[in-house]
């Protein structure tokens, strides 16, 4: 159980961590290209 | 007069002194409630980090675990990260995006509801009035112990130096004074506890021995003796309050107020997965170090004060002293943050004036007068740290979270609905809690007061907003927190930004290699 609990907690943070990412880059998607453009 | 209390001493003049030059840089109520809204990420994770930190973890968790339940509290500890994590990206930013003074006065405007940031601001003050009584308790606890100066006047003297730092300079000071103790506690915390830890072998051989000597104080379940009698009634509990502490750490005043403080957007989100990183540190090595404690002494009178002994038979007297005053930092940062949001949210959110200086001055008065009502409370009732910080996060839990996450993502949400659901949570929480206290009753742990106030809220979210319709100033005023400022769209920092949330990821992975590699297998290996 030991081993659980040391897996659920890092899987635990992951997901959010993955979650919070999806946000984020959905809310910047197009926005980080404008540099790419830029420089080009 | 010790070595402890001159340590002590020198470092309270030396945040007073750091307090009044900052001071001398507050010219507005802006500076003073949300410091000019110009913090960096590094100053931000240090407040955040240290309001969190307080004599709770070093006195309350850390004699907790020493007594046989570090598995529920290391699973919690490593749940509330999450709180961060979620925190900055799906609340805190929308919170600085309001461009809000306080977090009752985002509540107000979102919902166009003075009733509701009443409401807002009469929880949070219950709550963080309740949070600092622990910490002046914890602080006062400290340094009577330490000293041996009577309790009373431990509490004065703390009192006068986190009153005169938060009145001067406000959320200025708060901030600065925040990130030069988060630095002091981390780094002493974690040389201590590898230097007593030596002592005993090293941190391996040490649980190695405590897995055949006490084998309850690291297993899964904990001592059955100590919170509940099942292993799995102590996971349902940690489980339980892991929710509460993560939403403590997503949406509770003393943690979220400092994203309204942060130079743009960016700052928020980022100094949120720090925070996460080094919060998951410090409550790794103070709850499994203090665990480990049990080889050196098993016995001791008062299991809170486990750390305190270690700092003054197991170190040498110098760093005993450097990681003293780090808990007392711990505690102190706590108060001041403590101290700022009362300020703010009786001169902001309770107090009807437009004029500046007038704000200012009603917010260095209510600073005051929550100081001196503190100190009665904390003269008058005995020490009880543990059990009355955990009150106070419970409340917050069951009052805000819900209102918090649909105040940004519900579109169907009312001012009715966020207002029966806190008011519903607060007294749902807050009547359980008394009622088990009063009655003497141990609740079973599916009537732990959270769900209980939990359920409540969402039941008041739900009943409140079916019966009322969405006003188009409500709807207006969230899609506004949906228009990105332009100055939120430079490439460079978008680039920077993602890159620091997908670490959370990484952060996770490497949650469970520490637990894996420094607690589950040396334990499992030796039983």
């Amino acid at each position: 159980m030991e081993y659980a609990i040391a897996i659920f907690v890092g899987v635990w943070i992951a997901a959010a961590g993955l979650l919070a990412f999806g946000r984020v880059k959905k809310d910047f998607k197009g926005l980080e290209n404008e540099d790419k453009e830029d420089n080009q | 007069m010790n070595i402890f209390l001159i340590g002590m001493l020198i470092s309270m003049a030396a945040y007073i002194i750091i307090g009044l030059v900052i001071s001398k840089g507050v010219k507005n109520s802006n500076d003073f409630f949300v410091a000019g809204r110009q913090a960096p990420t590094f100053l931000l994770v240090g407040s955040l980090v240290a309001s969190y930190c307080g004599t709770g973890l070093y006195f309350g968790d850390a004699g907790e675990s020493y007594a046989g339940i570090f598995s529920p509290l290391i699973m919690l500890g490593a749940m509330l990260t999450v709180g961060y994590v979620l925190g900055g990206v799906f609340f805190g930013r929308y919170l600085r995006r309001s461009e809000c003074n306080t977090i009752p006065e985002f509540f107000g405007k979102r919902f166009d509801s003075p009733a509701l940031k009443v409401l807002a601001a009469v929880t949070e003050l219950v709550t963080i009035v309740v949070y600092l009584l622990s910490t002046m308790q914890g602080i006062g606890t400290l340094m009577n112990l330490v000293t041996g100066l009577d309790y009373n006047l431990c509490v004065v003297l703390a009192l006068i130096t986190f009153t005169i730092l938060t009145v001067t300079s406000g959320s200025k000071g708060v901030l600065i004074t925040d990130t030069i103790m988060f630095g002091l506690f981390t780094a002493v915390t974690v040389v201590v506890i590898m230097i007593a830890t030596g002592k005993g072998g090293g941190w391996f051989d040490i649980v190695g021995n405590l897995a055949q000597s006490k084998p309850d104080v690291l297993s899964w379940s904990g001592d059955l003796s100590y919170l509940y009698p099942s292993g799995v009634q102590n996971m349902i509990w940690a489980f339980a309050y892991g929710i509460v502490w993560m939403s403590v750490c997503m949406v509770g005043p003393w943690q979220a107020s400092r994203y309204l403080m942060a130079k743009n957007e960016h700052s928020v989100i980022r100094s949120s997965i720090w925070a996460a990183f080094f919060v998951f540190v410090l409550e790794f090595v103070v709850k499994c170090g203090a665990a480990l404690l049990n080889i050196f002494n098993p016995e001791l009178a008062d299991q809170s004060h486990i750390i305190i002994w270690a700092s003054q038979n197991l170190v040498p007297t110098v760093l005993g002293v450097i990681m003293v005053t780090g808990i007392l930092a711990a505690g102190i940062s706590s108060a001041t943050t403590f101290l700022s949001i009362i300020g703010s949210a009786v001169a902001n959110d309770l107090v009807k004036s437009k004029d500046d200086k007038k704000k200012l001055t009603i917010g260095r008065i209510s600073i005051l007068v929550a100081a001196v009502i503190v100190m009665l409370f904390a003269y008058f009732n005995p020490p009880q740290v543990f059990w009355i910080m955990f009150l106070g996060a419970t409340v917050v839990a069951c009052s805000w979270l819900p209102v918090c996450i649909a105040s940004i993502w519900s579109k169907r949400v009312t001012k009715t609905g966020a207002f029966c659901g806190m008011l519903f949570g607060f007294l749902g929480c807050g009547g359980m809690k008394i009622y088990a206290s009063v009655s003497g009753i141990s609740l079973p742990v599916f009537l732990d007061p959270f769900f209980i106030g939990i359920a409540a809220n969402i039941i008041g979210i739900v009943v409140g907003s079916a019966l009322t319709k969405v006003t188009p100033q409500e709807k207006a005023e969230r899609e506004a927190l949906f228009v990105m400022p332009e100055s939120e769209k430079d490439p460079k920092e978008i680039a920077k930004t993602k890159k620091t949330v997908l670490a959370s990821v990484i952060l996770g992975v490497a949650v469970t290699a520490v637990l894996l590699i420094f607690w589950v297998i040396p334990y499992t290996a030796n039983l």
